[in-house]
């Protein structure tokens, strides 16, 4: 019965020493990023530069934290694809409200508490009136969209304050503050994942929402507050894009309608719930980030970069398919 | 003999790395024969049943269709030759026809056209071999489980089918939904098909079986010519020695710990239950009985509870559902331990303790070290073969099984409701199951278990009360009673088989 060594890994969850290295398609992720960094390292002799590669990360950072969210969505067998919408809601609130004379902290929190209360919307939407998660996420990925665009007016809304472009642009020991932001958050969901209760409740809703009930969990209450997590993280993630910009609009969202749900699903995190980490993810992010720099050095056009994301998501989740089937 | 045996096995051998699954086992049908093919999970029943029908090549033997040695090489070939397998787990269709279920794979078309007369036609055949009367354009998520049962078997027929087998096809039906496949295993063997039967109901064995075959370690330990079989030493076969124990009870009279009154479900109406601490009180009724929705009713986890429950005198909410009757100290194994119990994808720690995180949280972190203690003592404590790390879905049924008593041991439940305790597991498993029970028992907690099984209502329950059309048809107070007492109480005279 349980004669053979795989038995007595422990997937996805609190690892041994090697925990890392522990799941050969991560272990796949990792060698991928590996390649990709060494093929751009050859192609272009500025990549590997420290200036550039802590370019990488401050680029990644907006995605970074909507797909560490986004990794414990899919971990409770949720999704939420509305988060591109909701980064050019919340961005261009903010810049509506600065418009209105309001003081920019406010506006800033009021950014926020709109990330909040639609991602609230969407957790209703799933867990109280039982909507499909994709179905209800797409609806609204629509409404909020719409919305940037009517209260925007269609619209760029240029925002001037140097306070406030720190959050985007300003560095601590030559790191960028967003950059710390995004390893802040990783330390805090790899706490939840691995050590905190929180994490077991989010992996059991996710492999067996049934049995999670039954045995007396709160699965209604994480899932609901994944969705504002979710939400919030979006809304994060605009105010930092609009800090780096100093101006927002409604497509500035149009660059993460796909890509936060293609990274978590490159992480190695299961639409089918239960599986996932968010090491998977940053490692996944970091290929994403890699990926759209190296083009852009080489001078190749963003469509060859779509394509050969495509591929590489179908790969690994075809690598995926053939571990299970061992 | 006469009559060349429709199938015969040969000395087969089979080996998985350092296991040796079969040693040298033999074994023939013949047309028209139905065999019992009995052990523990782990005896190398599904193995030998795997070599049978080509899903795994043997290392060493040999294996003769109709007298002639064939080599099998995989399913398809083996289906050719008249030998098909009907699995435990239906693969039906739900939204398709059951004629279209039936004829999957080879359903009769005009010029890329479906004929449908002509599906059903052939589809109709089948059904008729076994003696079922289905209507072939009933869409399949109308029909009930022994229904569907009927179509997975009409499936696995051909023209020249020579022997089926059948691995457990009654696992997941009630009493009289299995004496409904039961009937048809026989019409299938009088009309000439040799009949392979997999089952760990023994009564239905004894019942239906020309022989039995037990197997032990991968080797026959033992076979029995019907049709008068010594029960106990089939049992015994089994198990090795048979695990008795069930030593005389005399009814408990501690204090009332569970008090369910006048509750009411979707098909249930006006139950009424008292546990007391000590006490294993036993829910009987067939499918359709109430007795189902009993369980969940109780721990609010089904939305249409109504009712009043008290736990030691303390009222519990049952809009609160699970939450509530756990903060109450009640704690709930339900019937599915797959899709209701159990995250297959995670290890025994986690799945036991999943109903005491609070317990073992400190500042948000989980006491990990304090969990696998934990752990590690229940799993001795309730001999669960595993350590706190292998994965549950690795384990045996009868393991998992242990695991979610001992998730609800963990919690500290005083009031333990299990819904078909030993469903799906082997004799063996069944009997450290009901050592488990008796000892929590004794140990105080208020035991309320449902169950469909008669043997095991006998076997281990102080009290029965007995459920038909969602009412309580009676209360048995007397465990000797029990078995006559209860079939006469949960059968209407129209529906008890005549056997």
């Amino acid at each position: 019965m349980s004669t053979d060594t795989p038995a007595t890994v422990r997937p996805n969850m609190p690892g041994k020493r090697f925990s890392l290295l522990l799941r050969a398609r991560r272990q796949g992720l990792l060698v991928v990023l590996i390649i990709v960094v060494a093929y751009f390292s050859f192609a272009s002799p500025y990549f590997l530069s420290q200036s550039n590669l802590l370019n990488i990360g401050a680029l990644s950072a907006a995605l970074g934290i909507m797909a560490l969210s986004q990794t414990f969505l899919v971990i409770s067998r949720g999704i939420d694809i509305s988060v591109g919408s909701v980064v050019a809601l919340s961005g261009v609130l903010f810049g509506v409200l600065l418009g209105q004379g309001v003081d920019i902290w406010i506006a800033a929190i009021g950014g926020l508490a709109v990330g909040a209360a639609v991602g609230a919307a969407n957790g209703l939407l799933v867990v109280r009136l039982k909507v499909d998660p994709l179905v209800a996420t797409l609806g609204t990925l629509s409404i909020f969209g719409g919305l940037a665009y009517m209260i925007s007016g269609s619209q760029t809304l240029f925002i001037d304050d140097p306070a406030f472009s720190f959050l985007g642009t300003g560095r601590v020991f030559g790191v960028p503050f967003q950059l710390l932001l995004f390893l802040v958050l990783f330390g805090v969901f790899l706490f939840v994942e691995r050590r905190a209760t929180i994490g077991r409740n989010i992996y059991a809703t996710g492999g067996n929402l049934e049995a999670a009930r039954l045995a007396g969990l709160r699965v209604d209450l994480t899932r609901f507050l994944l969705y504002v997590v979710s939400g919030l993280s979006a809304a994060v993630s605009g105010l930092i894009l609009t800090s780096q910009l100093s101006a927002t609009s409604a497509q500035v969202g149009a660059p993460y309608l796909l890509s936060v749900v293609t990274a978590v699903i490159l992480g190695g995190a299961s639409l089918a719930g239960g599986r996932g980490t968010v090491v998977g993810t940053l490692i996944a992010v970091s290929i994403l980030g890699v990926l759209q720099n190296g083009f852009a050095l080489l001078g190749l056009s963003s469509f060859a970069q779509q394509v050969a994301l495509g591929t590489l998501l179908i790969i690994a989740v075809l690598l995926d398919q053939v571990g299970k089937r061992r | 003999m006469s009559i060349a045996p429709a199938l015969e096995a040969i000395n087969i051998a089979k080996r998985y790395g350092g296991i040796q699954a079969l040693d040298g086992v033999s074994l023939r049908v013949l047309p028209g024969q139905i065999i019992a093919l009995l052990g523990e999970n782990g005896a190398g029943k599904s193995t030998l049943m795997k070599i049978a029908t080509g899903l795994e090549r043997p290392d060493s033997g040999e294996l003769k269709v109709d007298g002639e040695s064939v080599h099998l090489a995989n399913v398809v070939d083996a289906h050719r030759r008249g030998i098909s397998l009907v699995p435990q787990e239906l693969t039906l269709c739900d939204d398709m026809s059951v004629a279209e279920n039936i004829e999957l794979g080879n359903m009769v078309s005009r010029r890329g056209v479906l004929d449908r007369l002509a599906t059903e036609k052939s589809a109709g055949k089948k059904l008729a071999f076994l003696g079922a009367e289905l209507d072939g354009s009933t869409p399949v998520h109308d029909l009930t489980l022994a229904e569907r049962a009927f179509v997975q078997i009409a499936r696995a027929l051909a023209s020249g089918t020579r022997v089926i087998v059948l691995d457990e096809p009654t696992a997941a039906l009630s009493g009289d939904e299995a004496a409904q496949v039961v009937s048809a295993v026989k019409s299938l063997a009088s009309n000439g098909v040799g009949v392979i039967y997999i089952s760990h109901r023994l009564e239905e064995v004894y019942h239906l079986a020309d022989e039995i075959v037990v197997m032990r370690d991968g080797r026959v330990a033992r076979s029995f010519q019907g049709p008068d079989f010594d029960k106990r030493a089939v049992v015994s076969a089994m198990v090795g020695a048979l695990s008795s124990g069930d030593s005389e009870r005399s009814l408990v009279d501690g204090p009332v710990v569970l008090r369910a009154t006048r509750l009411a479900g979707r098909n249930l109406a006006d139950f009424s239950v008292e546990v007391r601490a000590g006490e294993i009180v036993a829910v009987y009724g067939v499918l359709g009985s109430g007795r189902e929705e009993v369980a969940g009713c109780i721990v609010g986890a089904s939305e249409f509870s109504n009712g009043s429950v008290t736990v030691e005198g303390q009222p519990v909410r049952l809009s609160g559902g699970m939450r509530a009757a756990k903060a109450a100290g009640m704690g709930y194994v339900p019937a599915e331990r797959r899709s209701q119990g159990l995250v297959l994808d995670q290890n025994v720690e986690f799945n036991t303790t999943l109903a005491m995180l609070p317990q073992l949280t400190t500042l948000l972190a989980f006491n990990r070290s304090k969990a696998t203690t934990l752990t590690t003592s229940l799993c001795s404590e309730l001999s669960i073969k595993g350590t706190p790390t292998s994965v549950i879905g690795t384990l045996s049924g009868g393991n998992q099984q242990k695991v979610l008593v001992a998730r609800w041991l963990a919690a500290g439940v005083r009031v333990l409701i299990m819904d078909e305790p030993t469903r799906g597991v082997d004799v063996g498993a069944k009997a450290e199951m009901y050592k488990t029970i008796r000892d929590q028992a004794a140990k105080g907690t208020a035991i309320l278990i449902c169950s469909s099984d008669l043997e095991e209502i006998c076997a281990i329950s102080d009290r029965v009360i007995v459920m038909r059309d969602g009412r309580v048809a009676a209360e048995i107070l007397h465990p000797q009673e029990i078995e006559v007492a209860v079939a006469a109480a949960s059968h209407r005279p129209t529906l008890s088989e005549p056997s």
